[in-house]
């Protein structure tokens, strides 16, 4: 015990000298939004360890796993979205290389459709339209691929529960001033694992999946200051979609997407400023049938993204940056015509730093299909008290404009809908004594014109503005790694207290007002260890979700009980001449924990996957 | 002990459910006489449920049927149909029937094999038929062995059934995704096919009255890109025995579509609303000669069903279909008596 307790005290005392500083880092420069966004929030990478058993996950485990943020799932290799502050999967904004991935027609983002082992990144909650425009009310997250910035082929693959398997691939390698990367992900599963219910066992049936994502990207390096990135991501999905247990019959409703992303940045440096244009292209198709109750439809989108974005170094302690988004989506499907939408975002931020004082001041206009949208103003503070201790916050106003199903669908949807849209703050503070990091965030938002389908006349459920809601509460996050010699330590725990209740109703005798909006767990907490010795690392997660009610007025039928879940992961490194290669065996809920997270959709009980990883 | 029992008592009767006028108290109970209510739950990832009402002590028993049995119904419990002691719950989107004693709520077995099932009729006490939605057809069940014996072709999303003295059945075909304008009529007896009648689009729900005379009530067909070649919905008057059309109501709007058609217990007044899902109630006698001009309730409903042993009125509101719906209790000239708090989305009534 002694040795561990000193082994810790020169880990603290070792990180603590190294850490320690009392002013703000200068303005940078920067081309990504994402970092305008760093100053006055708590910004949290999603890779800071090791996850158990994400060889094979999506990016939806990698959030759950790393930050007390909740995940919606329907089980393994299903549709899968996040909450953050209570706000719906839409009201999200999902980004990759600060293109929004959120459907124009459906509003959300499928997060199991996008691999953990191809992307990294990090999620910022609170809103964020001064920066981002619509839907980023709640959390805006932001990913990009993994590569790395020397040549080398990584090849892995994993078996494990549930006839699940998986291969990756991916290299990067870089002539001159060209660099390539490319990756590829199979995932495969039967998924049939069993379940208890009315005390009975029983097996989960028709949740297959089979899924492929392709990426490839070329960069060109600064010529003259010129930069700049291609980008492809092929993503084809063949899902079976599985019915609820309580409906007692296996189904076989069969759901298959397809996506073609494409991007294409340049940028061009000049002095202290620099131009960045970009141009994407998506295209998704899906299909979904159900060949038991004769239904076949689809639901195809395509968007168009123009950006272009501008930065200017004035002096060391300021940087303004301004852009100009225009954005061009059409939906068709066998529920809709043809429906457009254009938009025209125009924005600016000025980021000044000095010292002790990071502010950042940005706000948005956006026109859409010709409607001014709600000006989007946002201030962030950040002020370092003492060289180990910071105050953050901000606040700002957001808006979510309906996705093209709430406006065009048929029948029901509703052309007139009114944004989402509303005030929305944090304030907070950062402590660091060099080997511990600590945050804890006060939320606060209130969303007026909050949209609902419900049935209007003529029995035709139809999405109407009918409530307000009002999100509150408060996360903390402790966080401490270090490494002395061999020994390597990490331990994370959050916390996340979410207050997000319907605050006002336009339903008559809504007996929802006042209660806390379905599926919105008021506690969540993560914890993660990681220890590694050597070639051998250990890791362990814990994942509490309070319990949630599926019905909006919490009868006691619809709650869903909370659960905790436990996590771990054995690995082991080694080499051979200059290969590595890396082996790990990882314990999914192996306390065997029923649980779901959406009612009546049982989750797998204790499952393990083990793969190698060679590195070449 | 007397006052313990009395200060519960007044704690159990503070539990009240009840808007307006009259309290009714939810506490458990045992189920005789009284009206069990459909409470379909949200699709998919919901649970049907039953909310039993008893009629002389106005108490209101929510969740009755997982209350006794411990597990759910099944998701979207469509309908409910009893004869003697035995209560059926049709539960739509499990493609199964529930068995359950009427007095206990305990289940007795389950009817499977349905793909869509919608409505039960008791035909014998050997047999019933089940109205199978997605199947096109009417599933014969077998109720001592509570099995699928035989099944009839019908038109398109075959819905609600009534049968007459000399045992025809007829059955309202809404469509299923797509449109239907016929009634299928069976003979019972040897479960053939008698005739397809063709009236108006989206035959909903049809009743028999005093006179043995077969009304059916059509909703007409909405056209969602363009609402204005929706069709208006229409009531007819069918002589059984001929299948004659003897008298046809089209209701003035494309705009609305009726249903939920229903009779009081004599058999002389026929009530429905104005509009699936969410319509006005209206009232007419069987020797109108037009449709009535106004309404008889003003407020609108998503289920409607009249108590044959007292002609009360009770209209289902389901608010926003994801909570708690409300039961509105009017007598028989419209006025309110009470409202009951029940499960999510009342959507059916079966009195007993």
């Amino acid at each position: 015990m002694r040795e561990i307790v000193y082994i810790l005290f020169v880990f603290c005392w070792l990180n603590g000298l190294a850490q320690e500083t009392s002013v703000l880092p200068e303005v940078t420069l920067t081309e990504s939004k994402n970092a305008l966004i760093k100053a006055g929030h708590t910004q949290k990478q999603l890779r800071d360890t090791l996850i158990p058993g994400s060889f094979s996950g999506n990016i939806g485990d990698i959030i759950e796993s790393s930050h007390s943020t909740h995940v919606r799932s329907y089980g393994p290799g299903l549709l899968s979205t996040y909450s953050s502050r209570g706000s719906s999967s839409s009201q999200v904004g999902v980004f990759w290389n600060d293109i929004p991935l959120n459907s124009p027609g459906l509003g959300s983002t499928d997060l199991s459709l996008v691999p953990a082992n191809l992307f990294g990144g990090n999620i910022t909650n609170g809103g964020n339209s001064a920066l981002f425009g619509s839907q980023v009310i709640g959390s805006v997250l932001s990913i990009e691929e993994t590569g790395t910035n020397s040549n080398n082929l990584v090849l892995g693959g994993a078996l494990g529960s549930f006839d699940n398997y998986s291969l990756f691939a991916k290299g990067q390698f870089r002539v001159g001033r060209i660099s390539s990367f490319t990756a590829i992900n199979y995932l495969d599963g039967k998924n049939d694992y069993p379940f208890e219910y009315r005390d009975e066992i029983y097996y989960r049936e028709n949740a297959a999946q089979k899924s492929t994502n392709i990426m490839q990207t070329f960069k060109y390096f600064n010529y003259k200051g010129l930069n700049a990135k291609l980008s492809f991501w092929y993503v084809n999905s063949d899902r079976e979609s599985p019915n609820s247990i309580i409906v007692a019959k296996p189904g076989e409703a069969k759901l298959f997407n397809e996506k073609y992303r494409t991007s294409l940045s340049v940028r061009q440096k000049i002095g202290n400023s620099f131009i960045k244009l970009t141009q994407a292209v998506l295209l998704e198709n899906q299909d979904y049938s159900d060949p038991t109750v004769d239904l076949y439809s689809f639901n195809d989108t395509r968007s168009s993204i123009t950006k272009l974005f501008a930065g200017h170094k004035i002096n060391e302690y300021l940087v303004v940056t301004e852009g100009i988004d225009y954005i061009w989506n059409e939906a068709t499907g066998s529920s809709k015509d043809s429906a457009q939408q254009n938009s025209l975002g125009f924005y600016a931020t000025a980021q000044f730093t000095k010292k002790k004082i990071g502010l950042i001041l940005s706000a948005r206009q956006e026109v859409i299909d010709g409607n001014t949208m709600p000006f989007s103003p946002k201030f962030s503070l950040e002020y370092k008290v003492y060289p180990r201790f910071s105050l953050v916050g901000n606040i700002g106003y957001s808006f979510r404009y309906p996705s093209l199903n709430d406006r065009y669908w048929i029948p029901g949807g509703n052309p007139n809908l009114k944004p989402e849209e509303g005030w929305g703050g944090e304030a907070g503070v950062k402590w660091t004594n060099g080997f511990i990091d600590f945050k804890v965030v006060y939320f606060d938002g209130l969303l007026n014109n909050y949209i609902q389908w419900v049935p209007g006349q003529g029995g035709v459920w139809s999405p109407q503005n009918v409530k307000q809601v009002r999100s509150r509460g408060a996360e903390t996050f402790v966080k401490y790694k270090a490494q002395l010699n061999v020994h390597k330590l990490y331990f994370m725990l959050g916390y996340t207290y979410t207050d997000a209740t319907v605050w006002d109703s336009d339903i008559k005798n809504d007996q929802s007002v006042g209660k806390q909006l379905i599926y919105t767990p008021m506690h969540k907490f993560t914890g993660n260890l990681s220890y590694a010795i050597g070639r051998f690392n250990i890791v362990y997660l814990l994942i509490y979700t309070g319990e949630v009610n599926a019905n909006s007025d919490h009868a006691t039928i619809g709650y869903i009980n909370s659960y905790t879940i436990h996590n771990a992961e054995v690995s082991y490194s080694f080499g051979i001449k200059k290969i590595g290669i890396k082996w790990h065996i990882a314990f999914k809920n192996f306390t065997n924990q029923t649980y779901e997270t959406i009612r009546f959709y049982p989750m797998p009980g204790i499952n393990f996957q083990t793969g190698i990883t060679i590195n070449i | 002990m007397k006052r313990l029992a009395f200060i519960l008592g007044l704690a159990a009767l503070s539990l009240v459910s009840c808007k307006k006028d009259e309290t009714t108290v939810t506490v458990p109970s045992k189920y005789g006489t009284g009206v069990f209510i459909s409470n379909e739950g949200v699709f998919q990832s919901g649970a049907g449920t039953v909310s039993h009402y008893k009629r002389d002590s106005k108490v209101v028993q929510n969740d009755a049927f997982i209350t006794e049995n411990g597990f759910p119904v099944g998701n979207v419990l469509q309908s409910i149909t009893h004869e003697g002691e035995k209560l059926y719950l049709v539960v739509n989107n499990s493609g199964k029937v529930e068995v359950a004693n009427t007095g206990t709520l305990k289940s007795e077995g389950t009817i499977s094999g349905f793909n869509s099932p919608r409505y039960l009729e008791v035909i014998n006490s050997n047999t019933a038929y089940v109205t199978d939605w997605f199947d096109n057809n009417i599933k014969v069940v077998d109720l001592n062995s509570l099995t699928i014996v035989d099944s009839i072709n019908t038109g398109t999303g075959p819905e609600n059934m009534a049968v007459t003295t000399d045992g025809k059945v007829f059955v309202t075909n809404t469509g299923g995704w797509g449109t239907d304008s016929t009634v299928s009529v069976i003979n019972s007896n040897d479960n053939s096919l008698i005739k397809t009648l063709t009236l108006d689009y989206l035959p909903q729900s049809v009743q028999i009255d005093k006179n043995g005379k077969v009304w059916v009530l059509c909703s007409g067909k909405s056209d969602w890109n363009d609402p204005t070649k929706s069709t208006a919905g229409a009531l007819y008057r069918i002589n059984p025995s001929d299948y004659n059309i003897e008298d046809k109501f089209v209701f003035s709007t494309n705009m609305l579509h009726p249903a939920h058609l229903n009779i009081n217990g004599a058999g002389d007044k026929l009530y429905y609303v104005s509009d699936r899902f969410a319509g006005e109630v209206f009232a007419m006698d069987i020797t109108a000669s037009a449709l009535p001009s106004s309404s008889l309730i003003s407020k609108t409903f998503y289920s409607l069903g009249v108590d044959p042993t007292n002609s009360e009125i009770y209209g289902g509101d389901a608010l926003d279909f994801n909570q708690s719906g409300w039961v509105y209790r009017y007598n028989s000239t419209g006025t309110i008596i009470d409202s009951l708090q029940v499960g999510i989305i009342p959507g059916n009534f079966e009195f007993r």
